[in-house]
């Protein structure tokens, strides 16, 4: 029971913190509209993750087999969902990641890098991946219909990544045009 | 409202096949499965005659798969309980023998060529798992009903 706690206690621990310092953490313009351009191919509309989150992470649907009162229906769903749950954890951490590595390369050649900015990403991007290896584990431990806050928070992460690195895109090409009482 | 409203033409031509051809059909499972049969299989293009003759051919297209799509993503955030339902109102209107129509889907998985293009992975397979838990549940209460232990079958593979 203690090592359950633990292993379950310290990661939640971490986020806290994490969550804590990233709304708090300033994070301003910059970077780059490959980086932009690489999220929006990638990243699904709000309205169809919301609906998908919802719906795979959804206590209704388990209260529904339950109610059939077979043993070999509970197996079979339970298998289902695991594995439609784990499907999308994976693909968007693996999203994520590549716009992460996009961001990282782009950055490399702006002119205008702010360190606190990256550093404000840096922690979302840890937070992210800590949210998604605590999923995958507990996916499997309890299947996702006990864990549709977590998988909430997790898209709410991504999507602030997203957002930071859009919303940069337009700064930078101000930067590069060179605005009025700018360099 | 769909994403064409802004544009006369598109949304004219939306409206008619609502209006006209899927308003006559009993469910949107069977709405899907019938506007997945106007798709060519390998062009993927759509094509419906009557609203080719009444709108520009871009525009049946495009309300085609608009409406394709629209129904895919309601019948993908379906709840497990309303998407047996709908299952169950398809097998009674399609006419054929539940235990056939059950089998064959199980073992064919025809529904799978009923998917639009370009949408969310992830929800294409919550899509394609609801369906076949919705075959399960329908399977198991068939059984119950005969007085079978739904365990007398064996359990699909789920692997696919």
């Amino acid at each position: 029971m203690t090592e359950i706690l633990v292993f379950i206690g310290i990661p939640i621990l971490v986020l806290v913190l994490l969550s804590l310092l990233g709304a708090t953490w300033n994070i301003e313009e910059d970077a780059s509209e490959d980086a932009e351009e690489g999220f929006r191919q990638r990243c699904p509309s709000d309205r169809e993750t919301a609906v998908c989150i919802r719906r795979i992470f959804s206590p209704q649907d388990r209260e529904f087999v339950e109610r059939q009162g077979s043993d070999r229906l509970r197996q079979i769903y339970r298998a289902e969902r695991t594995r439609v749950a784990l499907y999308w954890v994976r693909r968007t951490s693996r999203e994520i990641g590549q716009i992460m590595r996009d961001h990282r390369m782009a950055s490399r050649g702006s002119a205008n890098l702010q360190v606190g900015r990256e550093l404000g990403l840096a922690l979302r991007w840890l937070e992210f991946r800590l949210i998604c290896g605590m999923l995958i584990v507990l996916i499997r431990l309890f299947g996702p219909h006990v864990l549709k806050d977590l998988a909430t928070q997790a898209l709410e992460v991504s999507k602030s990544i997203g957002r930071v690195l859009v919303d940069s895109a337009p700064a930078n090409r101000i930067a590069a045009a060179g605005t009025p009482g700018g360099a | 409202m769909n994403e064409f409203a802004k544009f006369g033409g598109l949304q004219s031509a939306y409206d008619d096949l609502l209006r006209r051809t899927l308003a006559g059909i009993p469910s949107d499972l069977a709405r899907l499965i019938y506007l997945a049969s106007t798709r060519d299989y390998n062009s993927g293009a759509y094509h419906h005659e009557g609203l080719s003759v009444r709108h520009r051919p871009g525009e049946a297209r495009d309300a085609l798969q608009t409406a394709h799509r629209d129904i895919f993503y309601k019948l993908a955030a379906m709840s497990l309980e309303e998407m047996v339902d709908e299952l169950e109102l398809y097998v009674r209107v399609s006419r054929e023998q539940t235990t056939g129509l059950l089998r064959a889907w199980q073992e064919l998985e025809p529904y799978r060529v009923a998917v639009p293009m370009e949408v969310d992975p992830t929800i294409v397979r919550l899509f394609l798992s609801n369906i076949r838990l919705a075959l399960e549940v329908l399977k198991h209460r068939r059984l119950q009903h005969q007085g079978l232990p739904s365990s007398a079958s064996p359990l699909p593979s789920l692997g696919r």
